[in-house]
């Protein structure tokens, strides 16, 4: 039998275990990781879906952290000779209403204002203003709050207060812990569509908008609605990227390796035991990127774990819906009537078509919550093709349209998404999208393919119930919360057994958030150099 | 006082820090090294235009244990914080007419580090700002903030 000792062993290759692992490599630790899939990624996976040449993200799409994250930097992920490279689309989402109008978002916030200005000058003037508050502080707070260990959230209200920064800033409010995204956007702007185009900026980013608390977050995200990047050649050349510093740090990586068991030895974790029987020992440590239940329920054994930690686990709540998504192979850009109001609607890389009001969404969101697939779809469009030639041939366009759907349909299970029925509401959706164009039709769609909320599951079982977050996104379940208050440090009840994973702090999104957070309690507990950090 | 930022002044600014137990009370026990930059603006009479003062400050459980002045920038590794922003910001803190965290929030100063720490001991940012703004005591030589 095979047995081989590492320093450490991280299970899973999603993007937080490879970059774990690239930090302990690059600190002299040797390293292997294990992956249940055929291929490194996770969420970042970029498949020929419909037809040869026609390159679609499947899970991951948008990177929202290029710039705001360290792990770029550090592990020069974007750097020459082969770190990935990054569109940022200028015009970065928008809007089109059922009346032919449509709003715009830039990277060019004179032109976002521009766009605004035309529904309600006051609630651009407002949009403005909060853009440039968050902005100030935006840097700090994201590596603050997301790329650290969650401290708990009472400590950050009083040091706010301490600091008076309410009498300072005109959006930052400790009751916007009480508040849900709605009621921000209520209290500060006037225009429903202008809502409705913000509103979905946080939707998009898995933030329901009826969800108390949530409001907290939402001015930090708006601060980064203008960040928006598209990775050339697919989302899963993010993965090559991570699996290149991977071998140069010289960690291994051993695919369709399902770990089966996490080993013990005198209460620590010692090493993994792969389904096929195969054992491998670490000296130091295991790290679980996968869910709560795969590390606690089944990869440990029967009271590995007090009962407690047991309950939480059993207790985690997950997002309440997913993603149902039709990916098309085309002849062509599309274009849209809305362009006869405001032309640069034909150069937004990410469309909302259908939400033109916040009581749209509660509407989605209470039928979700239902099991219920909403019956008008509302629709999220992008068409990598403008910003990225690379992956549809030379005058094809790569395309996709997605919506908020139940794992569950109707409560008849995630079954029902194997049925016809995946194609009649792939067909609803297109059929919606073409509502909207001009001079675009169903023939200049050559093949379309959906890809449901089973599917996302099948294909990632971390994303339990379709959900790509890997958790709900609640103040219950966000900071020292996430995933319980006991494993919100990333260390577990079992020593040298840690979490990297999204279930941990801050959450799903290619955030590199959870693995990086991880790296700091290791860093701490074993004493290393952290040579990643230069203030 | 003596002229502000010379060694003289930076000397009795510390050296009133370390008189202060609030200070050494408030400030979290262990190692702090902390870089600060100073950057002119062309509207400070003190920071020339184009060049930048780089001060180096390392506390040790809750007193100034060593400070200098860089030739360069200090370099990042080992360090807890960098503190960023223009001369004439830190002139008008030293003067009481900046507030220092209005400056942090909107950007005009920026602060780099883990602020989670920060946000523990949100008591003690306000008193080394108030140590650092003893404008009374501050030699003004070239003219005091506001300038015009």
């Amino acid at each position: 039998m095979n047995k081989e000792t590492y320093d450490a062993i991280v299970i899973g290759a999603g993007h937080n275990g490879m970059a774990l692992s690239t930090y302990l490599g690059k600190s002299g630790w040797n390293v292997l990781v294990l992956e249940r899939r055929l291929e490194e990624g996770g969420g970042l996976s970029t498949e020929l879906y419909t037809e040869s040449g026609f390159l679609h993200n499947l899970h991951s799409n948008y990177h929202t952290f290029v710039g705001l994250c360290p792990v770029y930097d550090d592990l020069d992920l974007v750097a020459e000779p082969d770190g990935v490279t990054y569109a940022h689309p200028p015009v970065q989402m928008g809007s089109i209403f059922a009346d032919g109008t449509a709003i715009t978002v830039h990277t060019d916030m004179a032109k976002t204002h521009a766009s605004f200005s035309r529904f309600s000058k006051k609630d651009a003037d407002t949009f403005l203003r909060l853009h440039k508050e968050v902005k100030g502080f935006q840097d700090l707070m994201i590596r603050t709050l997301m790329y650290a260990p969650p401290i708990d959230v009472n400590d950050i209200t009083k040091a706010l207060a301490t600091w008076k920064v309410e009498d300072k800033t005109e959006f930052f409010r400790a009751k916007l812990r009480s508040m849900t995204i709605n009621d921000f956007l209520n209290q500060h702007f006037e225009n429903e569509k202008v809502k409705a185009m913000l509103a979905f900026h946080g939707a998009v980013c898995g933030y329901y908008t009826d969800v108390v608390g949530l409001a907290v977050s939402f001015p930090f995200m708006l601060g980064k609605i203008d960040n928006w990047k598209l990775c050339i050649g697919g989302s899963h050349r993010l993965a090559h990227a991570l699996w290149r510093q991977m071998r140069r740090a010289g960690v291994t990586l051993l695919p369709a390796a399902p770990v089966g068991e996490i080993l013990l030895e005198d209460g620590r974790a010692s090493g993994v035991r792969l389904e096929d029987g195969t054992e491998f020992y670490a000296d130091k440590l295991v790290a679980s990127s996968v869910d709560l239940e795969q590390t606690f329920g089944k990869m440990l054994p029967a009271g590995a774990v007090p009962k407690e930690t047991r309950e939480e686990v059993e207790s985690y709540k997950y997002q309440d819906g997913s993603l149902f998504t039709v990916h098309m192979a085309m002849h062509k850009v599309p274009t849209y009537k809305a362009a006869s109001f405001d032309p640069d609607i034909n150069q937004a890389w990410v469309l909302n078509i259908g939400y033109a009001c916040l009581e749209d969404y509660s509407r989605d969101w209470a039928a979700i919550r239902k099991g219920e697939v909403p019956e008008e779809p509302r629709l999220n469009v992008a068409i990598n093709s403008m910003f990225d030639p690379t992956d549809a041939p030379e005058g094809k366009a790569t395309g996709m349209i997605r919506v908020f759907a139940p794992y569950s349909v109707d409560n008849k299970g995630p079954e029902v998404w194997s049925t016809p029925f995946k194609d009649v509401y792939a067909q609803k959706c297109v059929d919606k999208m073409l509502e909207h164009c001009d001079g675009f039709k169903q023939e200049d769609i050559w093949v379309q393919r959906p890809y449901t909320p089973k599917d996302i599951s099948d294909k990632l079982v971390n994303m339990v119930d379709g959900d790509w977050m890997v958790g709900s996104i609640s103040e219950s379940n966000l900071m020292l919360n996430r995933p319980s208050p006991s494993l919100s440090q990333y260390r577990t009840p079992v020593k040298d057994l840690y979490l990297c994973g999204s279930t941990t702090h801050p959450h799903g999104f290619i955030t590199f958030g959870p693995g990086y957070n991880a790296l700091q309690a290791i860093a701490e507990d074993f004493d290393l150099d952290t040579w990643w950090v230069e203030i | 006082m003596p002229d502000i930022y010379t060694p003289e002044w930076y000397e009795a600014m510390l050296s009133l820090a370390n008189s202060r137990d609030d200070i050494s009370e408030k400030v979290p026990q262990g190692e702090w090294k902390i870089a600060v930059e100073v950057v002119g603006d062309g509207k400070s009479p003190y920071v020339p235009e184009g060049t930048t003062k780089n001060y180096f400050i390392h506390l040790l459980n809750g007193k100034v244990v060593e400070s200098k002045e860089y030739p360069d920038k200090v370099p990042g590794k080992g360090l807890n914080y960098r503190i960023n922003g223009a001369a004439s910001i830190f002139d008008g803190i030293a003067a009481e007419i900046v507030d220092p965290v209005e400056v942090g929030l909107n950007g005009t100063m920026t602060i780099r580090g883990d602020m989670r720490l920060l946000m523990q001991h949100a008591d003690m940012v306000g008193v080394i700002f108030e140590v650092y703004a003893q404008s009374g005591l501050t030699e003004w030589p070239l003219g005091k903030p506001p300038y015009a």
